[in-house]
């Protein structure tokens, strides 16, 4: 947002004037660290530069009364919420708003704040705020249609590097028709440098209207991500790759933010589907569970669960990153609401420590498709997040719960770390209750590698744990009747744990796949798993 | 991805075990403006602060990180391009300091010399339990390259220094950085330029360099 809050201090007129006419006032101000107030510039036109001005700005703070504070020419003004109220010896009574605060330092590296104000204490124009606000409302540039809205506000009379680039877009889709795994590192530096050069283009054959764009600022960082995502979403091309060239009335043609997400969806979908697999695994969990502090198991997080179910839908990047901003919000404002009821302890601060396994369960509960091939174009597909850290952040929040899902499924997938029918490892499944296994004594302890904290929490383990007192001789077969019955007889179970909720859905998904795998293969894999050996530890195979 | 930070911006990663106190760091630092929109604030996971140093004005984007052992493995995601890290421990609890020997090896190896590194040993507030001393850390910390700082979110100490240090440095660093490149582009091409093209001059080989690496 182009706003007053973005205003560089450093070349506003009152800051320039009180370090380079009144220095002495500056150093004054820096070594007794007082409170310095700038009018925005906005805000200063016909105001006198003057001392007598620059002193009713530079504030000390009352030794008396907290709030209140003294100007160096004995005016008096109170600070409160964010605002400034002029009190004794003005011309009039005015509040002021804080816009924004810097931390400045003085030579000894002791800090003195600055802040910007909306309107000078005493004497200046007063800007028209609201209609400005107003304004700089509409130059919001952080969904898709607001980037349309600020791109076409801009009646840019050259548009033809726009219609330029498109070629080149279409271009680029006909070359990388695969994305290929741990090889799109020289892939997406191209769409970027593309934009780049578009949006240099217009600056340079709109000079007139775009005179104050320049690269790096503000403005042109708003530019440049508008002109990403408008440009991606006026690029029309076939959604297969081998009807390229059909109308643009044709159903089968999407726009580049579209065939964007299907190229990555296509390239990760096994990824997409581990995850899927995780969250089937894990929906009965409870923020506790992931991590988060207990007391918050006392909120709703209706919010952001609604926020991320249809998540995968937005076809622009920028939306989605917008979206995982407002599900940190409404996470926010869950605990916030949760704090008002008194469910919660009024101190709660959500720190990453909550917030990521906040995010997370979120995640789980909203079960939305394509996580992996999200988190991949948002982190390396957009070069708007590179530059907006926050963006960045919430995608890379979104990156490490993909992650954390997919670590998880790993741990649940591998098949010959678990006899078949139980999901129980099989130094676990020997050591459990009410099983004589020659050999082995049944007080054995389960094997530290899985309580390691380091893991993602494995469901599959987990309930093995849980389920160690209920679990019966009668229970599915072990590892032991599978050993115990002949090559031909051996059966690969089909039966899954039935000892909790949920837990027959956890499974199919290891079930599944152990009903595929070959005797052979599945031997092999037992052979593999260093098993225990008869040594007085295990069972020899 | 297009490296378009703004020259003026800077990224600092808090990491460390969970429930240090990194939040309430972090929040100390961030939240004592005179902002409405700060104060009520719950949420510490991104928090921006602009500071003014000599003629700098920085913008800190300050990432907090998940302390907890299970998303440790996440850490690079969130280290990534970052200028700085803090690295928060208790000193009332050792376990803690060992885990920021941990991330200081890891960070070390992933990231090099280029992050700025900054230890900081919270809740000095709680002395009579402490478990890690002073001189233990401080040595630690100088045997790293990294600055050492004892803070109290509690009672608001040490947070100023720890996070002006941090800043200055970061600042030195990336002023070092610009001059290295700066001096590299003017003189440290004019070799590859004799070999590679007799006619061109020290900008234009470099370019050339730079196509036939990219073919």
């Amino acid at each position: 947002m182009i706003s007053n809050e973005d205003e560089d201090l450093e070349v506003n007129p009152v800051m320039v004037t009180l370090k380079l006419k009144a220095p002495d006032l500056y150093r004054r101000a820096a070594d007794e660290q007082l409170l310095v107030c700038i009018p925005c510039a906005a805000s200063s036109q016909g105001l006198p530069l003057n001392r007598t001005t620059l002193e009713t700005h530079l504030l000390k703070p009352s030794p008396f009364f907290a709030g209140l504070y003294e100007s160096m020419n004995g005016k008096t003004v109170e600070v409160e919420e964010g605002m400034l109220e002029t009190r004794s010896g003005f011309l009039d009574n005015r509040r002021v708003r804080i816009l924004f605060e810097e931390l400045h330092y003085n030579e000894n590296f002791k800090p003195f704040r600055v802040v910007c104000i909306s309107q000078p204490l005493q004497g200046g124009v007063r800007p028209l705020e609201d209609r400005k606000r107003g304004k700089d409302a509409q130059a919001q540039v952080d969904t898709m249609e607001q980037c349309k809205t600020f791109l076409y506000a801009l009646h840019l009379v050259d548009i033809s590097p726009m219609t330029r680039a498109k070629t080149s877009i279409r271009e680029f889709f006909h070359t990388y028709r695969i994305f290929a795994k741990g090889y799109l590192g020289h892939v997406t530096p191209k769409l970027c440098s593309l934009f780049d050069q578009v949006a240099d283009e217009l600056i340079r054959s709109n000079r007139d209207r775009l005179e104050d764009y320049s690269r790096g600022g503000k403005k042109w960082s708003m530019f440049r991500r508008s002109v990403e995502v408008v440009l991606m979403e006026d690029t029309k091309l076939a959604r297969k790759d081998q009807e390229v060239g059909v109308s643009r009335d044709s159903e089968d043609v999407v726009n580049a933010h579209e065939k964007l997400y299907l190229r990555l969806r296509d390239a990760y979908k096994e990824e997409d589907a581990r995850i899927e697999r995780a969250i089937t695994l894990l929906k009965s969990d409870s923020v506790k569970d992931f991590g988060a502090d207990p007391v918050l198991e006392k909120c709703d997080f209706a919010g952001p669960v609604k926020l991320l179910r249809d998540f995968q839908k937005l076809p622009c990047a920028l939306d989605k990153a917008s979206t995982l901003k407002d599900v940190t919000n409404a996470i926010h404002a869950s605990v916030l609401e949760a704090i008002e009821k008194g469910r919660v302890p009024e101190q709660t601060k959500i720190g990453s420590d909550d917030l990521l396994p906040l995010f997370i369960f979120a995640l789980v509960q909203a079960s939305p498709r394509c996580i992996y091939s999200n988190a991949e174009l948002l982190q390396h597909f957009t070069s708007f997040g590179s530059m907006d850290s926050e963006i960045s952040f919430h995608a890379a929040n979104l990156r490490a719960a993909a992650d954390f899902l997919l670590q998880s499924a790993s741990h649940v997938k591998q098949p010959s770390r678990y006899t078949p029918s139980t999901g129980v490892p099989p130094e676990e499944a020997l050591t459990d209750e009410g099983l004589e296994l020659p050999g082995l004594p049944a007080t054995s302890k389960p094997s530290k590698r899985h309580s390691d904290s380091t893991l993602p929490r494995q469901r599959g383990i987990d309930q093995n744990e849980h389920e160690k007192s209920s679990r019966k001789p009668s229970d599915p077969v072990t590892s032991t009747d599978v050993r115990k019955a002949g090559p031909e007889e051996t059966k690969l179970p089909t039966r899954s744990l039935t000892t909790r909720q949920g837990s027959l859905n956890s499974f199919g998904a290891i079930k599944d796949e152990e009903e595929e795998m070959q005797l052979g293969e599945f031997l092999l894999a037992l052979k593999s798993e260093d098993l225990p050996t008869s040594s007085g530890r295990g069972v020899p195979f | 991805m297009a490296d378009v930070r703004g020259k003026n911006n800077y990224k600092i990663v808090l990491l460390g075990e969970g429930r240090v106190g990194k939040t309430s760091l972090v929040l100390r630092y961030v939240n004592n403006t005179f902002s409405d929109k700060q104060q009520t604030t719950i949420q510490a996971s991104f928090l921006s602060k602009r500071i003014n140093i000599g003629e700098n004005t920085c913008n800190l984007a300050i990432w907090d990180t998940a302390g907890q052992e299970r998303f440790h493995a996440l850490g690079p995601i969130y280290y990534r391009d970052a200028d700085g890290a803090l690295l928060v421990y208790d000193t009332t609890d050792t376990e803690s300091f060992a885990k920021v020997k941990n991330w200081v090896k890891e960070l070390r190896k992933m990231v090099g010399q280029e992050i700025v590194l900054c230890i900081a040993g919270n809740k000095i507030d709680l002395d009579k339990e402490r478990q890690v001393e002073k001189s233990e850390a401080e040595e630690y910390a100088a045997s790293v390259g990294a600055y050492h700082f004892q803070t109290s979110a509690k009672l608001g100490k040490g947070i100023e220094e720890t996070f002006l240090a941090l800043a200055k440095k970061m600042i030195e660093q990336r002023q070092e950085n610009d001059s290295r490149q700066s001096a590299r582009r003017s003189g440290g091409n004019a070799p590859i330029l004799v070999v590679a093209d007799d006619t061109s001059n020290g900008g234009s080989g470099a370019a050339s360099g730079s196509k036939a690496c990219n073919c």
